[in-house]
């Protein structure tokens, strides 16, 4: 990057209210260091900064195990992705952006469009059937962080594919969650 | 059993004078199976000797992966109580984090064994 390119980068995190931004190979170790970044967070509820903590290791183990674009050794790979957290007025915005194959969208695709319609007392009952089932096939975890993050999020999660050049696509996800403080009084 | 916590794996602790099997801490491994599977492991070898047990549950983070791995052990813990063994849990959560509240009352209502949930100060 030339300087200029850089400084419209540092323009543009900050116009964005960028808390953090990581673009890598996501390790376990640098989820932990991020995590203490994020739980350090002022000017949320004790509840809401778990939440946002939470809601960070989620999409960020989600890119160490499933993006398409890694890096390592064999049998010891992670996932490359970006992981961005905004703070907005109300709240924050967590998202993340990795490389999908296309069987892997479609399958996204679907859980996101389960997900759409349910308000929170289905998203309870839904987490709470799929925990005691056995895992998907295409899940190395329990399958059940998208439900949570739907459940825990202040509005509807917003996805996106953007194809690329190779046929694999650019998978966006973003989470947004109330910093949940009680109104002001008058 | 006696591992101590670490950054995202808790502590789990066996004291046999109390009967009392501890986990306290985050729980966020990359590999879930390769900490929760010893754990469970154990735990069926020593409800075949048929102890009195409690259990506390003193998490401060769960990540969905380690809430699945929590709950199959539960589920442990609950057979052997429906098989009449003498068993009861406890989750410990700080109050002001409401999702760790709801999650210990979610485990409670799966399970059918002596469940408490305990604030703690």
């Amino acid at each position: 990057m030339t300087p200029e390119q850089i400084h419209a980068h540092y323009l543009a995190a900050r116009e964005g209210r960028v808390v953090l931004s990581f673009m890598g190979v996501l390790t376990q170790e640098l989820i932990v260091d991020y995590g203490r970044v994020l739980r350090a967070q002022s000017g949320l509820s004790e509840n809401a900064r778990h939440l946002l903590f939470g809601t960070f290791v989620e999409l960020s183990q989600n890119i160490l195990r499933y993006s398409a674009e890694r890096a390592g050794e064999p049998g010891q790979q992670r996932g490359i992705g970006l992981v961005l957290v905004f703070e907005t007025d109300t709240g924050y915005v967590v998202s993340a952006g990795n490389h999908v194959t296309p069987p892997a969208a479609a399958s996204l695709e679907g859980k996101l469009a389960e997900l759409r319609p349910l308000d929170r007392a289905a998203l309870k009952q839904l987490h709470k059937d799929r925990r005691r089932a056995p895992p998907p096939p295409d899940s190395l975890g329990a399958g059940l962080g998208l439900i949570e993050m739907a459940r825990h999020a202040s509005g509807p999660l917003e996805h996106a594919f953007v194809p690329l050049p190779d046929g694999r696509l650019f998978f966006t996800l973003s989470v947004p969650l109330s910093k949940d403080l009680a109104p002001a009084s008058a | 059993m006696n591992l101590p916590a670490t950054d995202t794996t808790p502590a789990v602790l066996f004291d046999s004078a109390r009967n009392l099997l501890r986990f306290a801490g985050e729980s966020y491994p990359e590999d879930v199976t390769a900490f929760y599977h010893p754990v469970a492991a154990w735990l069926r070898e020593h409800l075949a000797t048929r102890p009195e047990l409690k259990v506390e549950l003193a998490f401060t983070y769960l990540n969905t992966s380690s809430t699945k791995a929590l709950l199959d052990l539960l589920l442990l813990l609950d057979d052997y109580h429906r098989s009449g063994g003498v068993v009861s849990v406890e989750w410990h959560y700080q109050p002001g984090i409401e999702v760790m509240h709801e999650a210990g009352e979610e485990f409670g209502d799966d399970l059918a064994l002596p469940y408490r949930l305990v604030p703690i100060a």
